[in-house]
């Protein structure tokens, strides 16, 4: 059996890196030279996808796909969420404005997933690059998301993409809310269990 | 083991005394600090009947290595489905003693919120605990023999 998850998030976020981190096999890279404005922060850039593998017991695999960041490359976007079992959404925090990075990509991924449930991990990279190293703006952004009932509150956290701990971390969060979708296939509604 | 296509967490293994060796980022060590409080507090039992709500999520990278994977476990069953305490244990089949250590340092931190919960409330929860239902039992028992692709790929991230 073959599963897949995806790594999505702004250019230069780590996903080529994280997938390098924890893959077993040389990362399949579809990198090219960036020409455009990417070429200030990196040479080359991601423009279909990359794929690491993890190997499993008795053949299985799960293959971890890294989208393009660049928002014109997005119908790999489409092509890639339409196999995956999970989502990992990497945000730079050293970008300008990092909770609008979050907002864009979350939204506009969780629209493409529409109705079909999927769980979402967000980690946060770069912050020994940043002068705040502080995660409440996330969780402030994420929690008026949920007050509004547009998403339950995504577990993020920070990670050094060149860390095989924290990829590790990640995934595993990951697996184990796979889990809890396939033991609880229906969320609760708290309010039916009668708040005092 | 757990019950259908569930991850299987075994009890942790013996006390590893190599970090005592190595110094630890403040952060982690004041989660281990708080935890080994915590141990020796249990929680009061009125505690143990509220209902749990994950409010926001831990930063899971900068807890101590032997808490990861038990707070991460807690934290992703309260983001699917808002539970009582007395019940995690249970559903996790994991320690009492190790979940509540746990459940009361995720209260203090305000990731988790408690509330009360009606009688009728209490029962469909209880109801819904996988550990406690035969036919989830038959079923554990049937992935005992074919893990799902969710525990082969939770052993090979934990080791476990």
């Amino acid at each position: 059996m073959e599963w897949s998850i995806l790594f999505a998030g702004p250019v230069g976020a780590g996903k080529t890196q994280a997938i390098r981190t924890i893959s077993d096999i040389e990362v399949v890279s579809t990198e090219a030279l960036a020409t455009d404005e990417v070429a200030q922060l990196k040479q080359n850039t991601t423009v279909a996808m990359d794929m690491g593998v993890l190997h499993l017991d008795g053949h299985d695999k799960v293959r971890l796909y890294g989208a393009p960041g660049q928002s014109r490359f997005d119908f790999m976007w489409d092509i890639l969420l339409q196999q995956a079992r999970g989502l990992v959404l990497l945000i730079d925090h050293s970008r300008a404005d990092p909770v609008a990075d979050l907002d864009f990509y979350l939204s506009d991924l969780l629209d493409r997933m529409g109705h079909r449930p999927l769980p979402v991990v967000i980690g946060i990279t770069h912050m020994d690059l940043a002068t705040s190293a502080d995660l409440q703006p996330y969780h402030d952004y994420l929690s008026h998301r949920a007050a509004s009932g547009l998403a339950g509150v995504a577990p993020i956290f920070e990670v050094d993409a060149r860390h095989p701990r924290d990829v590790r971390t990640l995934l595993m969060t990951l697996t184990s809310m796979l889990d809890m979708f396939e033991r609880f296939p229906v969320r609760s509604k708290p309010a039916a269990l009668g708040y005092a | 083991m757990f019950a259908a296509n569930s991850i299987s967490v075994q009890e942790a293994p013996a006390p590893d005394t190599q970090w005592l060796q190595t110094a630890l980022p403040l952060v982690q060590l004041q989660w281990r600090a708080a935890y080994h409080q915590a141990l020796q507090q249990p929680l009061p039992a009125e505690a143990a009947g509220e209902l749990l709500q994950l409010v926001s999520w831990p930063n899971l990278t900068r807890l101590p290595d032997e808490l990861v994977i038990p707070v991460t476990r807690i934290c992703s069953l309260l983001w699917r489905k808002s539970t009582v305490g007395f019940l995690i244990p249970r559903i996790l089949d994991t320690s009492p003693h190790q979940v509540n250590a746990l459940l009361q340092l995720l209260r203090e931190s305000r990731h988790v919120v408690a509330h009360g919960v009606t009688a009728s409330g209490l029962q469909r929860l209880e109801e819904e605990c996988p550990s406690e239902n035969p036919a989830a039992t038959s079923a554990k028992a049937k992935v005992a023999a074919a893990p799902s692709l969710v525990s082969k790929l939770w052993q090979r991230l934990t080791g476990r």
